[in-house]
């Protein structure tokens, strides 16, 4: 293959990649009240939580709210993510998936596509939730530029995610099973995490898990960003993180894909 | 000139069912082939192999004079393909889903939509064409799986049973589209179960039962040959068990 073929390839997919994630804009915008209370959701779960167990839990040096919407924000981000699951598997369960492949499309572009779609989703879900934070008190001393930072952060851990919740749709037979085994992942990571309560008050066995696993690292480096602190140390985590996860899930969508196509 | 379609000994088996047991076709460019056969006789399987879709555990198979399995690419990209169950995207409206195909055709923006428009004319479908395709009725769905298998001008195309589910007014539609892409170059292999689509449309018929060719020539000859004067009573003595034809004798053509 000589250097202009592969680059018109790249161009190709990058194209096949934005016209498939036309199509699931396009998805959204027939069915705008899906988006809305995808969106409304999240931000009645800020609300809650705020008021809710703002006076129960003691948070180290931090308002509770201050505290309190990092954790939901990211816990928000994953559970948006495994929505890519269900896409993909009713994607190949109405077999359009086949009829793509008889394009001479690239085929990849099909998970690109619709993961590049949902990361969209996911940013316009968080700066929501940013605003309802906000509204419940939230302050953000770091700034706007760390508080960006802590967005993008956010979206691109989601968007690590939702490779791997593709892998996961490729694998379910059909939306229904997508999403459970989506929700069986996501759950016990929103929950056994810094998202809601300190680590430190959890049971001994769960603290070393809560304390080491993607969530939490996520969650603190967000934290730290919005709250003017020492980030760095965190944020590296953080990126180790989303870098590690697309290394891993992408190659295994991808692989999966040709695989259920075959 | 090569062939547009050349198939040899093509074998597929599926947990438990022998699909293929060495399937040959051979469609000439620019001619229309009706591949005609009982339910579960190896049809959309073997339009599946040659579209890409499926792949043979024998055999080797040829589409516009690109190997199926080593360029599948370069296949795909000679091809147009409409399945045997409507494949469109219902919460698209139908004139974004032929968009959406131009696209992935690699047509720039503005073609995709001309050819859009023209389809969903020729199909009857300009009226509906801002509705979501979910909301469609069977019949209409189809016709836009069917458009959309047309939107790259394909020098080959697959139809697997593309009749079915449409109204006698419909079907003569369809009908008078394919004469034109066939009239202006297009390589044609149908699948039907209706014997008169294939003495309408088809110069040559191949009929398989239990994944095997059990009887090719035109339609003319295979009347002949089994001493059936209509297509059906034809088909019937080929594919009914212990069919009392001499085995076909003939897949000599
Ligand atoms: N994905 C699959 N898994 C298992 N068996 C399959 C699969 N696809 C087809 N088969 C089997 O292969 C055989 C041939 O099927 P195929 O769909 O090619 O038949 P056909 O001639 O198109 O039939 P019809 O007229 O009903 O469309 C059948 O016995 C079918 O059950
Ligand atoms: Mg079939």
């Amino acid at each position: 293959m000589t250097t202009t073929d592969a680059l018109g390839a790249v161009r190709w997919s990058l194209t096949d990649t934005l016209v498939l994630a036309g199509r699931s804009l396009r998805h959204w915008r027939r069915q705008p009240e899906l988006l809305l209370l995808s969106t409304a959701q999240p931000v009645v779960l800020v609300l809650l939580f705020t008021q809710v167990f703002g006076g129960a839990v003691a948070t180290p040096g931090m308002r509770y709210v201050d505290w309190l919407v990092p954790g939901v924000l990211v816990q928000v981000v994953a559970w948006d993510s495994a929505k890519t699951a269900v896409g993909v598997a009713e994607d190949l369960a109405s077999s359009t998936i086949e009829r793509f492949r008889t394009l001479p499309m690239s085929a990849p572009a099909v998970l690109a596509g619709r993961t590049l779609a949902d990361a969209g989703r996911n940013l316009f879900v968080v700066l929501a939730m940013l605003a309802a934070g906000v509204l419940a008190g939230l302050r953000l001393p770091g700034g706007p530029l760390a508080a960006a930072g802590a967005v993008a952060l956010a979206v691109a851990f989601g968007y690590a995610l939702t490779w791997v919740f593709a892998y996961l749709g490729l694998r379910a037979r059909g939306g229904e099973a997508a999403l459970a085994a989506g929700i069986l992942v996501v759950f016990p990571l929103m929950f056994a995490s810094s998202a809601l309560v300190p680590v430190e008050t959890m049971p001994g066995w769960l603290r070393p898990v809560a304390a080491h696993q993607p969530l939490t690292a996520v969650i603190d480096a967000v934290r730290a960003l919005m709250q003017g602190r020492p980030a760095a140390g965190a944020t590296a985590i953080a990126l180790a993180w989303t870098a590690g996860i697309l290394v891993v899930a992408v190659p295994a969508a991808v692989r999966r894909f040709y695989r259920v196509a075959a | 000139m090569t062939a547009a379609i050349r198939a040899e000994g093509l074998v597929k088996r599926y947990a438990g069912v022998q699909a293929l047991r060495g399937v040959d076709l051979e469609v000439p460019a620019g001619a229309v082939l009706a591949l005609l056969g009982p339910n579960g006789a190896g049809k959309s399987t073997t339009v599946g192999i040659l579209t890409t879709l499926v792949a043979p555990d024998g055999g080797r198979a040829e589409v516009a004079g690109f190997d199926v399995r080593r360029q599948p690419r370069r296949v795909r990209a000679a091809i147009g393909v409409a399945g045997q169950h409507a494949a469109v995207d219902g919460r698209l409206t139908g004139h974004e889903n032929l968009i959406l195909f131009g696209r992935l055709h690699r047509m720039s923006r503005r073609a995709a939509g001309a050819r859009a428009a023209e389809l969903l004319d020729r199909f009857d479908l300009t009226g509906v064409a801002d509705r979501l395709a979910r909301t469609y009725s069977g019949g209409m769905r189809r016709r836009l799986d069917l458009a959309a298998s047309l939107v790259a001008h394909a020098p080959v195309l697959f139809l697997d049973e593309p009749t079915t589910g449409l109204d006698p007014l419909r079907r003569d539609q369809l009908w008078a589209v394919v004469d034109d892409f066939v009239a202006a170059g297009t390589s044609v292999l149908l699948t039907t179960q209706y014997l008169e689509e294939a003495d309408r449309l088809a110069d040559r018929v191949v009929v398989v039962d239990h994944g095997r060719v059990v009887a090719e020539g035109t339609v003319d000859q295979l009347k002949h040959r089994t001493g059936r004067p209509t297509l059906d009573a034809a088909f019937l003595a080929l594919t009914a068990p212990g069919a009392a034809v001499p085995a076909m004798a003939g897949r000599a053509a």
